[in-house]
C-alpha cells in the first residue's frame, strides 16, 4: 500500500520535445487511478518514469512521501505489464509467471499455488508450457499481466493491459481486474486510451492530452461535469455533439440559438457565467450535448430541425446520424422510436444535460442552480 | 455491381475444413455482413469471392459469370485485407491512386482527385497523404488499405472488406462505421464484409450473414437476428453484456446457478433453454424471498448505465441498468428480479421457438 505523489513533474526529450507538460497530481493508497487520453498526450512517458524507466526531466515522483527519482526501477517495488509485454523468451510461461516468485524466495509449491490462481482468472490454462513465441499477441499480453499481478507489489502499473485481447476477453478481463483490485487494493495505474476501460474500472480518471492534465475525477464526475471541451468529447460514446450556438439576452431570459433555431432559453438568475463569458466571444457559445440527451421536441418555442441521413441499429438502441444548419449530429434512442431516412424531426436537448464551453478557452461554463 | 452467389462451396485446408458446404447469395447494391469469430471461416469465404484462393468444391458467380478459376484482377472487384499489402515505396496518395491508374482506365484526372479527397476526409487520412506506410501507425495503414478500396468502389462489380475497421481505436471505428455505410449506400456497391463485432454488423448490414464453424447458421436482417437469434449459437454472438442463458429442469423448473426456482410461466412451454437480455433483469438490495439471491460479483459504470454482473452459486449473471441511484459494492447481496416473460425460449436442440 502505498501513495504516489507526482510534483511538477516534466518529460522533455533530446532537450526540447515536451512529452510531459508540468503535471502535479496525488494518488490514494489502494487507489485505482486510470490515465486516460489518445497517443501521445504523455500517459505512458509518465507511467514510465513512475516506474523509473525514464528520467524524470523536472519535478518530483514520490511513493509515501519520500522522493524516489534517484531510486533505480529494480528497488521501487513495482510490477509492471506493459503494451509490449516484454516476456523472456526462453522461459515457458509458467517460468515467466513464476520468476517474480522466485526471486523472492518463495517455495516451489507456494509458486505453483499462486501461478495457477492467476491463470485460472486470466483464462489461459492451457498454455502453461509453450515458450512466448508460441502464443499469440492476446496471449502474451496475459501471460505478461500475470506475471504482474502474482506477486503482490506495493504500486501495480499497467499499460494498456488488455488492448490486444479479442472484445469478448477484453469484456471479461475488464471486471476481473477491476474485481481483483477491490479486494487487494494495490496502488494501480491504469494507462490506457480507451474511455470504456477507465470508467468501467477506475475510482479516479487522470484525463490527459498533450503533456497535461485536463482533469482529475471519478467516472461518474468526468462523464457528468467534463471540465472542458476535450475531456467532453473525448469521454463517453458514441462523442458528444458540439453546436455553436449564439446567445440572445432578453429581459428575463437568455435564449441559446443554433442558426435560425431556439434551442432552449434559461431565466436570466441562472445565466451570469455564461453572460460574463460571451462578452469576448461575440455572444457565441459552444453547447455540448450527448446522442442520447435529445428528445423530440413538444414544445412549439424551442427545437432544432434536422434531417434523419441515416439510422444504425445497435441492438436496443437506434444512433441515428442527423443533418442540421449547425452541422452533423448524432441522436441515440431507443430503438421503439423509429424514424426514416430523409424524413425530418425536430429536436430539444433535455433539460440539465446541456453543457457549455467557452469559445475563447474550451472550458466548461457552470449554469446556476 | 453485380449479384453474387455462392453455391454449395467447400474449402480444405489439409484435413481442417475452413468452409463447409456453404451457400448464400446477395442481390445487387446490398451490403451483406459476415459475422463470426476468429477461426470461423469468414476470411476464408472472402478470399475466395476475391479469387485469391479456390474453392475445393462448389462455384462462385459474380451475376451469370461463374468465377471459379478467373484471376484477382480480372474479378474487377476493389478488396482490402486485414494485412493491408500497401505498396511501401508508394506515398498514401499514390496506393490510393493505384487502383485507378490501371492501363485501360478511363478515370479522367479530375474525378481521381476529387474521389481521393472524397475518400481521404471520410477516414480521415488527409493530413497522411504525402507519408510512406512505414510511417504510420497500425491504425493509420488500416484506413489507408480501406481507402484504396473504397475510391473504386463504384467501378467494380463488388466490394470485399475484410474486418476494414477492426484495429481502429473505439472512437474512430464508432463514428467510421455509419459514414461508411453512408458512403458504400450512395455508390450503390455491392458489398461484403467481414467483422467479428456484433454491434458493427447491426449498425450497417442489410442483412448479416453468421458463420460459426465454417457453415451459415443464420442469414437474416439485422432487426430479426437481434429479436429472434436462430440458436443459442447465434444468441451468444450478440450483445454486449451477453445474454443470460438458463437451463429447464423439467415441469418449468429452472437451474439458476444452485437453485431452481419454478415458474408457472414455463409449465406449459416445452423449453430447454430461456435466454433473457441483460435489461430484463433488476437488481433488490433487500431480502426478498420471492426473488432470486445472488451476490455482486463486480459494477462497470459506463456513462448514464452500468453492467452489474451478479453471481448465483456458480452462475455469473450478466445485467445492465441505468446507474442513477442505484449503486452495488462488490460481495453486496442481492436480489434477482428476472422478467422471465420476455425471455428467448430454445428447445432441446438449441433452437429458437416461438411462444404459442
Amino acid at each position: 500500500m502505498t501513495t504516489i505523489g507526482i510534483e511538477n513533474v516534466s518529460k522533455i526529450y533530446d532537450g526540447k520535445v515536451v512529452g510531459v507538460d508540468d503535471i502535479s497530481l496525488s494518488i490514494n493508497e489502494g487507489e485505482f487511478m486510470a490515465f486516460l487520453g489518445p497517443s501521445g498526450c504523455g500517459k505512458t512517458s509518465t507511467l514510465r518514469m513512475i516506474a523509473g524507466l525514464e528520467e524524470i526531466s523536472k519535478g518530483t515522483i514520490y511513493f509515501d512521501q519520500k522522493p524516489i527519482n534517484e531510486i533505480p526501477s529494480n528497488r521501487r517495488n513495482v510490477a509492471m505489464a506493459f503494451e509490449n509485454y516484454g516476456l523472456y523468451p526462453h522461459m515457458s510461461v509458467y517460468e515467466n509467471i513464476a520468476y517474480p516468485l522466485k526471486l523472492r524466495g518463495f517455495t516451489h509449491d507456494q509458486i505453483a499455488k499462486k501461478v495457477v490462481e492467476i491463470v485460472r482468472l486470466l483464462k489461459f490454462e492451457s498454455y502453461l508450457d509453450d515458450k512466448p513465441s508460441d502464443l499469440s499477441g492476446g496471449v502474451q499480453q496475459r501471460v505478461s499481466l500475470a506475471r504482474a499481478l502474482v506477486r503482490n507489489p506495493s504500486v501495480l502499473l499497467l499499460d494498456e493491459p488488455i488492448s490486444h485481447l479479442d472484445s469478448e476477453l477484453r469484456n471479461q478481463m475488464r471486471g476481473e481486474l477491476k474485481r481483483l483490485h477491490a479486494l487487494n487494493k494495490t496502488t494501480t495505474i491504469y494507462v490506457t486510451h480507451d474511455q470504456l476501460e477507465a470508467l468501467t474500472m477506475a475510482d479516479r480518471i487522470a484525463v490527459m492530452s498533450q503533456g497535461k492534465i485536463r482533469q482529475v475525477g471519478t467516472p461518474k464526475k468526468i462523464f457528468y461535469s467534463p471540465q472542458d471541451q476535450f475531456v467532453a468529447t473525448f469521454v463517453g460514446e458514441p462523442p458528444m455533439n458540439i453546436i455553436s450556438c449564439s446567445v440572445i439576452q432578453n429581459e428575463d431570459t437568455v435564449d441559446i440559438w443554433a442558426g435560425k433555431y431556439r434551442m432552449i432559453l434559461f431565466p436570466i438568475r441562472q445565466s451570469a457565467n455564461l453572460i460574463e463569458d460571451i462578452k469576448n466571444t461575440n455572444n457565441e457559445v459552444n453547447v455540448g450535448i450527448r446522442p442520447m440527451d435529445f428528445e423530440v421536441s413538444d414544445d412549439p418555442r424551442i427545437g432544432i430541425q434536422v434531417e434523419v441521413r441515416l439510422g444504425e441499429h445497435l441492438g436496443e438502441n437506434t444512433l441515428y446520424h442527423l443533418g442540421s444548419v449547425v452541422g452533423p449530429l448524432l441522436y441515440l434512442t431507443s430503438r421503439s422510436n423509429k424514424f426514416k431516412e430523409g424524413g425530418t424531426l425536430v429536436l430539444k436537448p433535455l433539460k440539465n444535460r446541456m453543457h457549455f464551453f467557452s469559445k475563447k478557452t474550451a472550458m466548461a461554463i457552470k449554469i446556476l442552480d | 455491381m453485380s449479384r453474387i452467389q455462392i453455391d454449395r462451396v467447400t474449402k480444405k485446408y489439409g484435413k481442417v475444413i475452413a468452409i463447409n458446404n456453404l451457400s448464400f447469395s446477395c442481390e445487387d447494391s446490398e451490403l451483406i455482413i459476415v459475422l463470426g469469430k476468429p477461426g470461423a471461416g469468414k476470411s476464408t469465404l472472402l478470399r475466395m469471392l476475391a479469387g485469391i484462393e479456390e474453392p475445393n468444391e462448389g462455384q462462385i458467380y459474380f451475376g451469370n459469370n461463374l468465377m471459379n478459376g478467373v484471376a484477382p484482377e480480372k474479378r474487377n472487384v476493389a478488396m482490402a485485407f486485414e494485412t493491408y499489402a500497401l505498396y511501401p515505396h508508394f506515398l498514401v496518395k499514390q496506393n490510393m491512386l493505384s487502383p485507378l491508374m490501371s492501363p485501360n482506365n478511363t478515370i479522367d484526372k479530375n474525378l481521381r482527385e476529387k474521389r481521393i479527397h472524397e475518400v481521404s476526409q471520410l477516414l480521415e487520412i488527409e493530413p497522411l497523404l504525402e507519408r510512406k506506410p512505414s510511417q504510420l501507425s497500425g491504425g493509420q495503414r488500416q484506413r489507408v488499405s480501406l481507402a484504396r478500396a473504397l475510391v473504386k468502389a463504384e467501378d467494380t462489380n463488388c466490394v470485399f472488406l475484410d474486418e476494414p475497421i477492426s484495429h481502429l481505436d473505439a472512437r474512430l471505428r464508432n463514428s467510421l462505421r455509419g459514414e461508411l455505410k453512408k458512403y458504400l449506400k450512395d455508390k450503390k456497391a455491392t458489398v461484403i464484409y467481414t467483422t467479428a463485432d456484433y454491434a458493427e454488423a447491426l449498425g450497417i448490414a442489410d442483412r448479416i450473414l453468421i458463420i460459426i464453424d465454417g457453415t451459415v447458421r443464420m442469414f437474416a436482417s439485422p432487426d430479426k437476428v437481434f429479436d429472434e437469434p436462430k440458436d443459442l449459437g447465434v444468441a451468444n454472438m450478440i450483445g454486449d453484456p451477453k445474454i443470460n442463458i438458463f437451463e429447464v429442469n423439467g415441469k418449468g423448473t429452472i437451474q439458476v446457478g444452485d437453485l431452481t426456482p419454478t415458474l408457472k410461466y414455463f409449465e406449459k412451454v416445452q423449453a430447454k433453454y430461456i435466454g433473457i437480455r441483460p435489461l430484463d433483469i433488476n437488481i433488490m438490495s433487500s431480502k426478498n424471498l420471492d426473488l432470486i439471491p445472488g451476490t455482486v460479483y463486480v459494477t462497470e459504470p459506463i456513462g448514464y448505465d452500468q453492467i452489474v454482473r451478479v453471481m448465483v452459486g456458480s452462475k455469473m449473471i450478466n445485467i445492465k441498468m441505468p446507474l442513477e441511484n442505484n449503486t452495488f459494492a462488490i460481495n453486496q447481496p442481492v436480489w434477482l428480479d428476472i422478467n422471465w416473460k420476455n425471455g428467448l425460449i430454445f428447445d432441446n436442440d438449441g433452437m429458437l421457438k416461438g411462444l404459442d
